[in-house]
């Protein structure tokens, strides 16, 4: 890959925990490239950091250590200048359509405002035109302007947020699970959408989310979250066809399959993911782990190269399902 | 022959709303066998949840009622049935769990308590014997119980209160309670949804481990196809307050006979194989104050007709066991 648009360096964030003394460690040395007309998918469950780690990639957050990079810039120490100036190339889809338009402005206000914010516009009907556009370009009418949040669907809504996010040209789109509020016969047209967005203005997508088969169809590369780090990476048919990390493993064979009879057996883990204030020691995952070896307790595996392209972060990584 | 626990025939619940009353479910028939499984999908808005709490009469009366059919449970129909003996219905005869494992429990009793709560609730009169005797049998049968859903520790975690359970954990409670006094029927309405993909895996599988082990019948609420073809023998497919298709899992997914069931399938994204393009259906689901007049699907339907703008179709059955209301399939014979 040749000069990534974002890269994130050995970043980490810790929180203060709820009783005095104990440290959240939400996202710990995360190393992530992100190129040009991509999607790299963010996947793991709830907990895992995935929602801090795109927060951290647009700066929403401060990091607690390492470094963002993006369009070469050293984000992590941009003036707040520099760093509003940066953030029209960077923006965000939020996952519930409800609650992230502001119900009291029309649908005209809610995609200006990043326009205004930037300067985007000088006369009133530029504006309305670049409206009009932006709305045309997600599926919606010009009609719709005028309207409020409440007057749309859940798919109708989620294509605003992505015509406010698009408004101002970005390059990056951190997409945080913009499809799981919604129902499977709106879903397929919204990620149609995302596609084509894609292939027409070259967005790279920074796609967070927990369904598989979403990440599959739309990923062109995954990364796997547990308990606040990367425990593998790969590309998509990779990831998919050979997962080297028992817990990717896992997590493949968990999803319920849509066709009767398919199933062959599931690795079913035991017990929940652990507190992030409360890891274990070594490798994070070996209390469900099942191949934990005694190693697996105390030494906390790398993320090292098991294939092309593909890194997984554990002692006995191997490319065969378990179980 | 088979038995039957329940059927449906003809369920119509509406609502009141600001405008006017609105069906929620219209005229909805199935039947579920004894020791069955039977799944429900549909997206939101088909009216799914409706007709699970219309048969546990659960509704929020008076602005939710039932206008019309039958709910027949082992041959007896509830919908006239005074309170006092639904009461006796609910969580005895017919188990249920919800979609929200934290707002189903009371954040200040111990989950032993709330299990035993509904052993002695129902049982405490006739099946205990003593009423001092009851509360101690109560306790040890809470503790089986949450062995029985694969709780760790059982006799320390009785005492527990429902923040210091994780998710999953209070999803298993649920299922302890609503299996605590042998119920035939279990009406589990997107029990999995809140959770994550490895519980969920944890949970399903319980839950298809206890229908083995105790015979229960379960009547299965989602929208999430994978979970129906894993875990239910025969699916009826909700859209906008009917029922539009029923199979069995098998057929459905192989051959669905409704355009709606067919779209759907074909606009899911997969895991074993990757597509270039999702089909999309166009459009969004309708709203119970705006359903559509003639089939409800015709302004989403690929193969809408002008019959469909205006009549509803009847159940066309195309082989045993399956039927579709559509009106492609009128050369077959309507139930």
């Amino acid at each position: 890959m040749t000069q990534p648009l974002l890269e994130l360096d050995r970043v980490s964030k810790s929180f203060p925990g709820q009783t005095r003394g104990t440290v959240v460690h939400a996202v710990e040395s995360v190393s992530l490239a992100v190129a040009s007309s991509e999607t790299l998918a963010l996947v793991g469950e709830s907990g895992c950091g995935k929602s801090t780690t795109g927060r951290l990639a647009l700066r929403l957050i401060e990091a607690t250590a390492g470094h963002v990079r993006f369009d070469g810039a050293d984000l992590t120490t941009l003036s707040p200048a520099a760093m509003r100036q940066q953030r029209r190339a960077m923006q965000i889809v939020f996952q519930d359509p409800y609650a992230s338009l502001n119900p009291r402005l029309r649908v005209a206000d809610i995609i200006a405002e990043p326009l205004q914010v930037h300067g985007l516009y000088r006369a009133r009907g530029e504006r309305a035109d670049r409206i009009a556009e932006l709305l045309g370009m997600v599926g919606l009418n010009a009609e719709h302007a005028a309207r409020f949040p409440h007057q749309f669907s859940g798919g109708q809504r989620q294509r605003i947020g992505i015509a406010r996010a698009i408004a101002v040209g970005p390059k990056l789109v951190v997409a945080d699970e913009p499809v799981s509020a919604l129902d499977v016969s709106v879903q397929s047209q919204v990620i149609n959408l995302l596609q084509d967005l894609q292939e027409e203005l070259g967005i790279a997508y920074l796609f967070i989310a927990h369904d598989l088969a979403v990440v599959r169809h739309i990923a062109h590369r995954v990364a796997v979250m547990y308990l606040g780090a990367i425990v593998e990476t790969a590309g998509t048919e990779s990831l998919f066809g050979a997962p080297h990390h028992p817990y990717t493993q896992a997590l493949l064979s968990a999803a319920p399959i849509p066709k009767p009879g398919a199933r062959q057996g599931r690795i079913v883990l035991g017990g929940d993911v652990p507190s992030p204030s409360r890891r274990p020691t070594g490798c994070h995952f070996h209390p469900r782990c099942p191949i934990a070896q005694a190693v697996c307790r105390t030494d906390p595996p790398p993320l090292r190269r098991v294939a092309d392209g593909h890194s997984a972060a554990c002692h006995f990584a191997a490319p065969f399902p378990l179980g | 022959m088979i038995e039957t626990i329940l059927e449906l025939r003809g369920l119509t619940t509406s609502f009141r709303t600001r405008q006017g009353r609105v069906r929620a479910i219209d005229g909805i028939s199935f039947s579920v066998p004894r020791g069955g499984a039977v799944g429900i999908v549909g997206e939101s808005g088909s009216g799914k949840s409706v007709t699970a709490l219309s048969i546990l009469r659960l509704l929020p009366e008076p602005a939710g009622r039932i206008d019309a059919g039958e709910i027949l449970f082992e041959g007896r129909n509830l919908v006239p049935l005074p309170e006092r003996d639904m009461q006796a219905v609910r969580g005895s005869a017919i188990g249920m769990i919800f979609q929200e494992p934290m707002t189903s429990l009371n954040p200040v009793f111990r989950i032993g308590d709330q299990i035993a709560e509904s052993i002695t609730l129902h049982q405490g009169g006739h099946q205990g014997g003593h009423q001092s005797g009851g509360r101690a049998a109560a306790h040890a049968r809470a503790i089986e119980l949450l062995r029985l859903v694969g709780i760790a520790d059982p006799e320390q975690r009785v005492a527990d209160f429902p923040h210091q359970l994780s998710g999953g954990m209070r999803q298993r409670v649920m299922i302890a309670i609503a299996i605590a006094c042998n119920p035939r029927l279990l009406i589990a309405d997107e029990p999995t949804t809140a959770l994550d993909v490895t519980i969920q895996a944890q949970v399903l599988e319980l839950l298809l481990d206890l229908r083995c082990r105790l015979g229960i019948a379960m009547l299965l609420i989602t929208h999430d196809l994978g979970v129906i073809a894993e875990q239910v023998d025969d699916v009826v497919v909700m859209y906008a307050g009917r029922v539009v298709e029923q199979a069995d899992v098998a057929t459905l997914f192989r051959a669905p006979g409704h355009p709606y069931t067919a779209a759907l399938l074909q606009a899911m994204p997969r895991m074993e194989r990757r597509t270039r393009r999702l089909d999309q259906i166009p459009g969004a689901v309708p709203s119970p104050a705006a359903f559509p007049a003639g089939c409800r699907f015709h302004p989403r339907c690929p193969e809408a007709r002008a019959i469909c703008t205006t009549h509803q179709p009847p159940d066309f059955s195309l082989a045993p066991g399956h039927v579709a209301a559509c009106w492609k399939h009128s050369g077959y014979v309507a139930r």
